[in-house]
Parts: C-alpha cells; structure tokens; sequence
C-alpha cells in the first residue's frame, strides 16, 4: 500500500449535547487528493481537525498507513494541517516561519534556515525569505504557509479552505500550484472546501458531507454524473430534482404525468421517489420533437451565462425545470420569458436518486 | 493668524500642547533652574551653582539610596512580571467563555477602588509582631517566636510594591494576549511545540509590548515612589524618593530638586533602553 492512506472508522464528534460528526467511515488512499465538500456546519472541518489531532475523537478509530492514531498528539501522527487563515507567526519572517518546527525540534540554526529555503523555494517564494507576514500578499502568504507545513515532509498534508480567503483570479492559481505540488511530491492531501468547482478540479475523491453524514464517496465525475442522494444533486448544483411517486411504469409527479424511467431500482411502487436530471442534458426548442413531454413548459426567465444559456420555466401542473442551453443551440431559436418551449431528454440520463437526508439549506 | 488658518492641525493641538506646557513642561523646568540655586536654613538664594548636584553625586547616602531603589525596583518587576503574566496568560488562554473572562478581569481591578494607602496599611495588622501571621503560625506551633522581618523590612515593601502594582502588569499583558490568533497557539502545536516552547516561542514574542508597557509601568512607579517604603520599612530603609522628601521636609528645595533632576534623568535612561526593545507605536 503507498504511503499517506488515512482510514477512519466509525468516528464520531460530539460537542456536549450536539453531534457534530456521526460516524463516519472513510477510506482515503495514499498519495491521492481528497476533498471534503459540503456546506457550513456539515462537520468536514471538525472531520479535518480529528484527523490532524487537534480535535479529540468521541467514538471510532483513525489509522494513518494503519496504524491507530486516534490519541496521538498532532505531530506523532506525521500530518501537517494548513489553517485558513494561514496562521503564520507576525513575529516571524517567512524563513523561521518555515522552520518553526525544526526550531522546536532542536536542529542547528544553519540546517533549519537552509531546509526552510528548500521549501520556499518549492513554492516559488525564496526570494521573500526574509519578509515579514504583514508585508506578504494572501497569496504569498499562503505559499510560505504550504512550506511550513511540508517542511517536516509529513505523509499527509491537511488544508481547512486554503483558498476561501483569496480573490477568484488568485484562487485558480493556487489551485492549479496547489495540485502540482501534490504531484510533484506523491503525499495525500486532504482538503476541504464548500466550492464543488475547487473539489471538482483538485480531487481524485471527493467526499461529500452533510449534517454530520457522508452523503457520498466517488470520483468527480460520478458525483456529477451519478449523484447519489437529492442533497449532493443539489449542493453541487446544475441538476434538476424531480420528485414523484412510483408506479410500475416509472414516476408520477404533477397531475399525472408518467416519466418512465430505464429502471426502477428506488423500491416499492407507491413509494416517494426522486431523480435527478442534469439541467445541460435536457434539449429544449420552440417547436415539439420526439422524445419531448407532450405538453409545452412556459419559459420565466432566461440567464445568459456565457458558453450556456439557463433557462427556467414550468409546466402547467406546476413540474418546474431548469435547463442549460448550449449559447449555438441558444442563438439558433432564441427563446424569451414568456415564450412555450418542448423539452425532452433520454431516459437514461435520468438518474434515481437514494433517499438522503435533507436538501441543502438556500439551495 | 494666516499660519493657523493654513494648518488648522496646529489649532487642533493647541488645547493638550498647553495642559502639557502648563503642567509638565513649566514644572519640570522649574526644578531644573532651582536645582542650582543656592540655600541657607531659611531662605533659597537665586543662584547659579553646582553644589547641590556635587553635594549629591559624592554622598554615600545616595548611593545607597540609589542601590535600594534598584533593588525594589528590579524585586518588584520580577515579581509583578511573573505573577502578571501568570495571570493574563490563565484569563486569555484558559477562561473560555467571555462572560467569565470579564468578570475574573473586573475581579482583579477591584483592589483598586480603594487607595492606595488603606490597601498598604491593612498590611499591618496582618504581618506585624502580633498581627494575623505571627500569631496563627505561633497558635499552630510552627514558631516559638514571632518573626521579625515579615514588617518593617525590604519584605514588606516588595510584598506592598507587589500588591499594588500587579494589576499594571496584568491589563497590558492580557490585552496583547487577546489579540493573539488563537490558531497560532494550534500551528505551535501542530510543529510539535510543549506548552512551555508555545509560551516562549509564540506567546511570549507575540506580547513583548504588552509587557513592555507593564515594565515601564511598575518601573517608574516604584523608582518615584517615597510613601510604601517610609510607611511599610517603617523608616528603617530610604529609597531616592524618601531622600528627597525628606530634603523638602528640611525646605532644603534646591538639594530637592537637584535629586528629583538626578532621579527623572535616571529613568528616563531605563526607559530609552525598554522603547530599544520593542516598537511601542504597534502596540498603541
């Protein structure tokens, strides 16, 4: 096995009367980059802090290359956590920042100093090796915070939203410099974030919480393409819900209208039952084709986004969708607020959705 | 008139530049030109002599004096530094919840709603030959005899110094203590830091200033002070300010005054080389 797997069994976190985390079993391979994704309060920076160690652990196991390190003290675990606001000591230049934790440690001046330049200079900072924090740009400041935490060359490094504090243009960047030192060095990352873009484009294995749960383990692209609960399709977003009931032909929702599904592996007929429908899988026109709904859906309101154009309209019998339109497909037959559309979609693109816990909070 | 109206900054100044003039500034020169005045036993001579201060710089006694006021002086800081920074770092890292937190703070300024004579001399029916101390340790039999030195003595001076300035340790040291991010405690923490390395490395850089001010502080009261040691070394030691009360008590005003120069310029060089220490500014 590579080194860095990180496997957490049945943890749980309480604070007092509140349960924080409620037992989660997660097993994160070595030398990948996982994200935990999910929005405020879901309990993915508490996840975070347990498997750094500077959150105690309720119930359960954590095993860093499987061994038990739910009692250790952070730095016996051979992880490094990367805080949010970075947390680089103001008395401190970006140097000794680095080597910090040699200087606790006891190594000679000139060997820390010259490990620390290392370092900075893997993060393309050198040259700032004798600047102070307040005289460091967000961006500068969070490279010298990544040395800081890879100079111990520690086999798991943990980052709480290392990129919530710097502007969009800065955030991609880093993100990009954030995933090449990754591969360039083969150690896990753990990161966390409530951004399913970032999650998206750093992650090998994204873990999306909620409420305390894992809602879902997979690959960026299955979560996209399959998410598994009605939480994950909406907190990642670009999906539509389609709740209904179950019948022997597919699902009934409104004033009976059929969407026959490919399967119905969801459970008994009669039963609730919800899919989820990728809004940029759904074809829209002014004029009815095969495979559209019977019944035209009267457009509200139209959002030019750029490549894609969102559309939002309804049903008669209140079935409400959102469509993204590819801006060719857009510009061939514009379609106004107001205006009757056709929209259609192949049954397979359907995808059933397990029940989950609750849909995220504004979403 | 033009000049004011251009710089209307200056006028803003004006009100503070002359309290300032009126009360530091006209005083202080004050004793300066009558420390080289001249004096008998009943009148002071307009002079220009330098007696008083060659009277003073030769004499034993203010060496002594001196290395007293020293000796309180740096007794009293070590104390108060300690016991101080003991007791902000318990306020601002222990205490979690900010209710309790303000009222421990409050708790510890109570002290000072009384003055601070009352607070010096309730001292003495606690630690006099028959005060509350002698007579419990005699009552339990840890003692045949009362002990000596628990008043009257450098002990009860440095024991009432203690007593009435810790709280000039302590609200600097705790304020700069609160604007520590707590998450630097965690990455100390996270480098493998002890709690006694977190306190050196991290805790201790970070409220430099903090303790700076407490320093300058307790420093500059004790160094002026006449009144806790004539009342709690009961006369039997004399600090530079009991020398120079004493000479006022004498209408001696020039050798006063010559010992007040001596005694300001003296501070004023500790504290020029405590500001070498740290940058005030940041911490204002």
């Amino acid at each position: 096995m590579k080194k860095g797997s990180v496997e957490l069994v049945g943890v749980v976190k309480r604070y007092g009367e509140s349960t924080a985390v409620r037992n989660i079993d997660l097993h994160i391979e070595g030398g990948s980059y996982c994200c935990l994704l999910g929005p405020s309060g879901c309990g993915k920076s508490t996840t975070l802090r347990m498997i750094a160690g500077h959150e105690s652990v309720s119930e359960g196991d954590i095993l860093l290359n499987n061994r038990n390190v739910t009692t250790l003290p952070p730095r016996k675990r051979g992880t490094a956590l990367m805080f949010q606001n970075y947390a680089l000591f103001p008395h401190l230049n970006s140097l000794d920042n680095v080597a910090f934790s040699l200087k606790i440690a006891g190594v000679s001046r000139q060997e820390r100093h010259s490990r620390a330049l290392e370092m900075l200079k893997l993060v393309n900072m050198e040259s700032f090796f004798e600047a102070f924090p307040e005289q460091l740009s967000g961006g500068q400041q969070q490279r010298v915070a990544l040395a800081r935490a890879l100079i111990n060359q520690p086999e798991v490094i943990l980052l709480d939203e290392p990129l919530s504090a710097l502007d969009p243009f800065l955030r991609t960047r880093m993100r990009a410099e954030l995933k090449r030192i990754q591969q360039q060095l083969g150690i896990t990352f753990i990161h966390v974030t409530h951004s399913q873009e970032e999650a998206f484009a750093l992650a090998d294995q994204v873990v999306v919480m909620n409420n305390g749960y894992i809602e879902q383990v997979d690959k960026p692209i299955g979560i996209f393409s399959r998410p598994s609960t009605a939480f994950v399709a909406s907190f990642i977003g670009g999906h539509n819900i389609i709740e209904g009931t179950l019948t022997d032909s597919g699902l009934t929702t409104g004033d009976e209208r059929l969407i026959r599904l490919e399967s119905t592996p969801l459970g008994d007929t009669d039963n609730k039952a919800a899919v989820s429908l990728r809004c940029d899988r759904i074809q829209i026109s002014p004029q009815p084709f095969e495979s559209a709904q019977p019944d035209p859906m009267r457009v509200e309101s139209v959002e030019y986004q750029g490549s894609y154009v969102h559309l939002r309209g309804q049903f008669s019998d209140g079935l409400g969708l959102s469509v993204f339109q590819s801006d060719a497909d857009y510009l061939a037959a514009p379609l106004n607020a107001g205006d009757q559309a056709f929209v259609g979609w192949r049954h397979t693109d359907l995808n059933p959705l397990r029940p989950g816990s609750d849909i995220a909070p504004g979403l | 008139m033009r000049f004011l109206t251009a710089n209307p900054s200056y006028l803003q100044v004006t009100p503070l530049a002359l309290v300032i003039l009126l009360f530091l500034l006209f005083p202080v020169a004050t004793i300066v030109i009558v420390s080289f005045w001249d004096f008998n036993a009943y009148q002071l001579i307009p002079d220009f002599i330098f007696e008083n201060y060659e009277f003073l710089l030769t004499s034993s006694v203010t060496l002594s004096a001196y290395l007293k006021t020293f000796f309180y002086a740096i007794t009293t800081w070590a104390i108060t530094l300690t016991l101080g920074f003991t007791v902000a770092y318990y306020l601002a890292f222990y205490i979690r919840s900010p209710l309790l937190q303000g009222v421990l703070f409050v708790l510890c300024t109570v002290p000072f709603l009384t003055s601070n004579i009352i607070r010096m001399i309730s001292w003495i029916p606690l630690l006099g030959r028959n005060g509350l101390v002698n007579s419990t340790l005699q009552e339990i039999n840890l003692i045949d005899a009362p002990i000596e030195w628990l008043l009257y003595s450098d002990f009860a001076v440095v024991l009432a110094f203690v007593h009435l300035y810790t709280l000039f340790m302590v609200v600097p040291i705790f304020n700069s203590m609160m604007r520590i991010d707590r998450n630097l405690i965690e990455a100390s923490i996270d480098a493998g830091a002890s709690a006694f390395q977190t306190i050196f490395q991290v805790v201790v850089p970070l409220c430099k200033s903090g303790i700076a001010i407490g320093s300058i502080f307790v420093v500059t009261l004790v160094m002026g002070d006449f009144i806790t040691v004539s009342l709690m070394s009961g006369g039997l030691s004399a600090s530079v300010g009991v020398l120079i009360r004493n000479e006022i008590s004498l209408l001696q005003y020039p050798a006063a005054a010559a010992g007040a120069v001596v005694l300001l310029i003296t501070v004023l060089i500790m504290l020029s080389i405590m500001f070498r220490f740290i940058n005030i500014k940041k911490e204002l």
